[in-house]
């Protein structure tokens, strides 16, 4: 069972890739990162600015005894060069 | 050190966004010892890949991305060329390929050919049948496909790739995941295969992802949406070695072994060796004397009667070159001795052929001659155009009809012994029998030596427009209108052309803009401004060479059946293969059709190409600019120029010709010319040693041949220098130094520093437009051959452009000049017509017959079926013998076509009558034929007549299309073309009629002007709009045909009339009760106070 979400997170990266975050006040640290990829959502559907590229992990992580696997994702625009915020997308159980 | 060894262009049709120099440039800016191209299925983008990879000084990898068929399941691989062989064997895959698709057989037939040690080397990357396998987790299968492959003895590795997408059970974007490349290097590594890391880069970066999900699109013809977009990001870049590293790690997992990966890739790009030799850059490949021999040897010719050669058994090349020059010399000696020889002319042969053995060209000129011989054996008509009228051997050898010495054309424009680059013949032959031509050239030379030259059908404005409106899912409707209201421009002036042309800001425009899908929709057409669309057969170019041709040039076969070569024209000349242009020109089939009528009718041979060339009533007739029709000098800026000019030379019509030409109209040549050639300013010569040279042109410089002697002239040189010199003009690098020259060689040849300068100038701003006068003086032959047709044999003349319609007019325009011309054209009649126009004896002249094969709708059968089956008693016996339509026996009846067969009933009789036969059961036939009874029903008014001719024939056969307006003309003040020369100059008036061309020539000051051409019936009509009226009456003139014109006379010669626009209306909308449309109201006050 997966459930999607969009909740904001506190990320930090080491060697370029996912290390540590915080959600909910609790601090999860990534254990192996599953797998990662780009996705860019249509550009087509939308306005003629419309750019978005989304960085997303799958990563296991750990806090305190649970262990979890969550896409973290953050997006960002090729045209612009802005990048927004970490946040954990979607979650396993 | 990284090199992308999958790498595709936009020769990879429909697929690659980037063209093969801007790979090429992005690899060197990026530092990369090299990079590969493989596009999809053939090898088009190779020549200018290999030539912009030589520039930026990194090596060019060539190989192919091909399709592979097993049990009915298609996936693709990569052949990369690692050496000649193999670049030979990539050849014959390719061609194979296309013959009949790829299977293992035929791999490993391919594999046997070539010597495979060294060969090609083979990548099986994510869209192979191995990937796919591991992507299933079908191993043992996997390791079938590997030995299987490795059976062809082909070098083979695994090529991982990510273009970072997501990982999906079963999805198949998956297999350009981080995940699944990891899946599969590391199942390569445990088989001890050598994997190597690509990106199969489709564009050079992530801007131009776009244009790649667009192409996807239309590929599928289908909107863009996930499901028809190939992926899903923007990944598949041509990326910097340092992203490929990175990269490298995410799929191994660590730093050693992505070295290893990286390692590998690179030893493999290091051992790929391919050369210019290898792809025959700088070489010459002419076919083998023995094979012109014995091609010559089936042709009616009488040159190998006498010839002393038996069939060659020539073992060594320089004997080889020895005969062929020896045979060239032998062939032009024999029309040489029934020349009138003088010592320019043996001295002009002589150069002429020191120059060509010097090159050695010689087989080159035996295989052209050997080709129009073999043309002219079968009875069609062909001509040389080009700079090769320039050359007296091929006047010799009967390539060109015009002799060279009598025209002061010039040898050295066309060959060179400073330019080792093999000449360019191109011939004229008649349009409809050019592919005959093709196979004739195949069955001499083999099938193994002869191929047709591909061109590239790309993106312009229009298909642009019309495929980015598909992938974004505006409506078909919507989007057809607006592509169709642009010019065919690039579509890269797409945004341009929104603001210069007035009629785009339409609805259909204004709506687009609404919805704010304008700026992405132009975004998108620019964006696939150039990319070519597919291959196709270029119109002219034919291929000839040696039995290595196979090995050296990859062949498809083009819709019509044609071996192709998949090399555009610049291509196949860089690699040195003889090409013939054979451009197949519908004047010469117009011609040949007319000299054919006139024998059939008249029993007269005509020999066109011996007609005298200084007819006096021809030039008449050239003079009186009634020249619709004719070559070249039918357009309404050409008779503007002919009614100004007056030529009553041949070398007039070729001076006229050079003229007519966007360069000398932009700068402006032709008033200068005119004003000396008719003696209203005296000439000024440059110089009195240049005077012999530019006399013909009273001083002004037309021709390149000119030029060349202008500069001889000056600065001592040869002609051969001048011309090399000539060419370095145009090139901005070139121009200093050439400067330096041109002052100090003048100064030295005692010109004065004034008199330098001014040639100067005028050398530098000619540059750009002069034109051969060998080029021209080709051009002009059929010019004067088709005016001197129009006067001696006009119902020959019109019946031949009728029937092959060569020129630019409507066939209803061509009607009605025959009409004012005094030659009668007749309606389509069942008994006497035939498929095309033909020529009939009428009222003790010599008329234009109107055949079946225009009637729209009708088809070969039909028209076969009524000609087989002439002459028909009645409308009953043609029903019964014929199986044509209901409704096109209808449209016969309608056109008047039985009227001759029943003159006592009318066109609505023979309705009724048909259908009364028509009802009969077959049972129930008449036994004998039933009479046809004057039902009382009348005839069809003219204007229902006029109605129908235009709609089934679109020529208003029974009267000019005007009469339907006779009533509203009659209230209108207007003036007629026959009484336009009696106006004055400045005189304002108003014109109407139907439309016959428009054209948006290219103009000195670069500003639009719409040339526009009327026909009333009483002759053509000249109007031209400037950018100040076309705001207003730019739409109308489009869109509509039949138009209600107001200008102002301007005179341009002697019989030369044209109209300054100032106004323009749909006659339609002004006639009837509408009359009084304010403006013309106006304009009717303005007349008269006038």
């Amino acid at each position: 069972m997966t459930k999607k979400l969009d909740d904001p997170i506190d990320l930090h990266m080491q060697d370029g890739v996912p290390a540590r975050f915080r959600w909910r006040n609790r601090i999860f640290t990534v254990q192996r990162i599953v797998m990662y990829w780009i996705d860019v959502e249509p550009w087509w559907h939308h306005d003629y600015e419309h750019d978005v590229t989304w960085h997303i992990w799958r990563v296991e992580v750990r806090c305190l005894a649970q262990c979890l696997t969550l896409d973290v994702a953050y997006r960002d625009s090729l045209l612009s060069g802005n990048a927004f915020p970490w946040r954990i997308v979607r979650i396993f159980d | 050190m990284f090199t992308h060894l999958n790498t595709v262009s936009y020769y990879s049709f429909r697929y690659g966004v980037a063209s093969p120099s801007a790979l090429a440039q992005k690899a060197a800016e990026l530092a990369m010892p090299g990079v590969a191209l493989v596009d999809q299925d053939g090898l088009s983008g190779a020549v200018e890949f290999f030539q912009a990879c030589s520039m930026y000084g990194i090596k060019a990898h060539i190989g192919v991305n091909l399709p592979l068929v097993t049990h009915n399941k298609t996936s693709r691989f990569i052949a990369l060329a690692r050496d000649s062989s193999g670049f030979k064997a990539l050849n014959r895959l390719i061609t194979a390929h296309h013959e009949a698709g790829l299977t293992f057989d035929v791999l490993e037939t391919i594999a046997n050919l070539v010597s495979v040690d060294t060969g090609l080397v083979i990548l099986l990357g994510p869209e192979s049948q191995l990937a796919e396998y591991i992507f299933q987790d079908r191993y043992n299968a996997a390791t079938q496909v590997i030995s299987q492959w490795q059976k062809t003895g082909f070098d083979v590795r695994p090529e991982i790739v990510s273009h970072r997408t997501e990982y999906v059970a079963n999805q198949r974007t998956s297999l350009y995941s981080t995940y699944f490349a990891r899946q599969y290097f590391r199942w390569s590594i445990d088989c001890s295969l050598q994997p190597v890391l690509s990106n199969a880069a489709r564009y050079l970066d992530a801007k131009q992802a776009r244009t790649a999900d667009v192409l996807d699109a239309t590929r599928n013809l289908t909107t863009l949406s996930r499901s028809n977009v190939s992926k899903r990001n923007q990944e598949a870049c041509l990326y910097s070695e340092t992203h490929m590293q990175k990269l490298a790690v995410e799929i191994t997992g660590d730093t050693t072994t992505a070295h290893k990966l990286l390692m590998h890739t690179h030893q493999l790009a290091a051992s790929l060796e391919v050369t210019s030799d290898t792809l025959g850059i700088g070489k010459v490949f002419l076919p083998e004397l023995s094979v012109i021999m014995n091609s010559s040897a089936h042709t009616a010719d009488t040159r190998w009667d006498s010839s002393p050669a038996k069939p060659l058994t020539l073992k060594r090349q320089e004997s080889e070159t020895h005969k062929a020059n020896q045979l060239l010399r032998d062939w032009c000696l024999r029309s040489y001795s029934q020349y009138q020889q003088t010592e320019e002319s043996n001295s002009r042969l002589d150069a002429e052929l020191d120059v060509i053995f010097g090159l050695g060209f010689s087989t080159y000129f035996l295989t052209v001659a050997t080709i129009v011989d073999s043309i002219k054996a079968k009875g069609i008509r062909v001509a040389a155009r080009g700079s090769g009228a320039g050359s007296f051997v091929n006047y010799l050898l009967g390539i060109s009809v015009l002799d060279p010495l009598q025209y002061g054309l010039l040898m050295e424009r066309f060959l060179s012994p400073l330019r080792n680059s093999l000449p360019d013949i191109d011939i004229d032959v008649e349009s409809h029998r050019r592919l005959e031509i093709y196979d004739d050239i195949s069955e001499r030379f083999g099938s193994q030596r002869v191929a047709a030259v591909a061109m590239f059908d790309t993106y312009r404005v229009r298909q642009a427009i019309r495929d980015v409106g598909r992938a974004l899912g505006i409506p078909a409707g919507e989007i057809g209108v607006f592509a169709k209201a642009f010019p065919r421009i690039r579509a890269r002036s797409v945004r341009g052309a929104l603001e210069e042309f007035p009629e785009l800001r339409s609805s259909s425009v204004a709506k687009l803009a609404q919805t704010g899908q304008l700026n992405r929709m132009l975004d998108l057409v620019e964006g696939l401004d150039g990319l070519p669309r597919h291959i196709a057969l270029h119109p002219c170019g034919v291929l000839i060479s040696d039995a290595s041709f196979i090995d050296r040039i990859a062949l498809q076969t083009s819709n019509q059946g044609f071996p192709l070569s998949q090399y555009g024209k610049e291509d196949v000349e860089t690699l040195g293969l003889l090409k013939l242009d054979v451009l197949g020109i519908r004047m010469q089939s117009a011609m040949s059709y007319a000299i054919d009528e006139v024998q059939r009718t008249q029993a007269q041979t005509i020999a066109l190409d011996a007609i005298d060339f200084a007819d006096s009533e021809t030039f008449e007739l050239i003079q009186s600019t009634r020249t619709l029709g004719c070559f070249q000098i039918e357009s309404p800026g050409q008779r503007e120029l002919i009614g100004k000019f007056a030529p009553d030379t041949f070398n007039d019509i070729i001076i006229d010709i050079s003229l007519f030409r966007p360069g000398p109209v932009k700068s402006d040549m032709i008033t200068p010319f005119l004003e000396g050639r008719h003696g209203w300013k005296e000439i000024a010569y440059l110089h009195p040693r240049l005077k012999g040279i530019l006399r013909e042109t009273s001083g002004v410089v037309v021709f390149h041949e000119q030029v060349i002697r202008i500069l001889s002239e000056m600065t001592s040189c040869s002609f051969a220098e001048a011309d090399l010199k000539r060419r370095q003009f145009g090139d901005s690098d070139q121009i200093r130094n050439l400067r330096a020259w041109f002052y100090s060689s003048g100064l030295k040849n005692r010109f004065d520093l004034d008199v330098i300068d001014r040639v100067w100038d005028i050398l530098v701003s000619f540059a750009s437009f002069g034109f051969c006068k060998a080029h021209a003086a080709a051009f002009a032959i059929p010019t004067y051959q088709s005016a001197w047709l129009k006067h001696h044999f006009s119902a020959a003349f019109y019946a031949g452009v009728l029937t092959h319609d060569p020129g630019m007019y409507p066939k209803r325009a061509i009607v009605h000049d025959a009409r004012l011309h005094g030659v009668s054209v007749l309606p389509v009649d069942i008994n006497k017509s035939v498929s095309d126009y033909r020529v009939e004896a009428h009222l003790q002249s010599w008329a234009v017959r109107i055949g079946f094969a225009d009637i729209k709708n009708i088809s070969e059968d039909e028209v076969e079926s009524i000609v087989s089956q002439q002459p028909f008693r009645s409308l009953y016996d043609f029903y019964q013998r014929t199986h044509v339509s209901f409704t096109q026996v209808e449209a016969l009846i309608s056109l008047g076509a039985f009227d001759s067969l029943h003159p006592h009933v009318t066109r609505r009789d023979l309705l009724l009558h048909l259908h009364e036969i028509t009802k009969q059961q077959p049972d129930n036939l008449f036994v004998f034929e039933p009479d046809i009874e004057p039902s009382g029903l009348a005839e069809l008014t003219l204007s229902e007549k006029l109605q129908i001719e235009i709609e089934t024939l679109g020529i208003d056969m029974s009267a000019h299309i005007l009469e339907l307006y006779r009533e509203t003309l009659a209230r209108l003040p207007i003036t007629y073309a026959q009484d336009l020369l009696s106006c004055r100059g400045g005189q304002e008036v108003l014109v109407v009629g139907i439309k016959v061309s428009t054209q948006t020539p290219p103009m000195r000051s670069g500003k639009r002007v719409i040339f526009v051409t009327l026909d009333d019936a009483t002759g053509p009509i000249d109007i031209t709009f400037f950018t100040d009226t076309q705001d207003a009456y730019a739409q109308i003139i489009f869109s509509s045909s039949l138009l209600l014109a107001k200008g102002v006379i301007r005179r341009t010669g002697p019989r030369g009339i044209s109209l300054r626009g100032t106004g323009c209306w749909d006659l339609q909308d002004v006639s009837g009760d509408n009359l009084s449309v304010v403006s013309l109201a106006h304009h009717k006050s303005a007349l008269s106070a006038g």
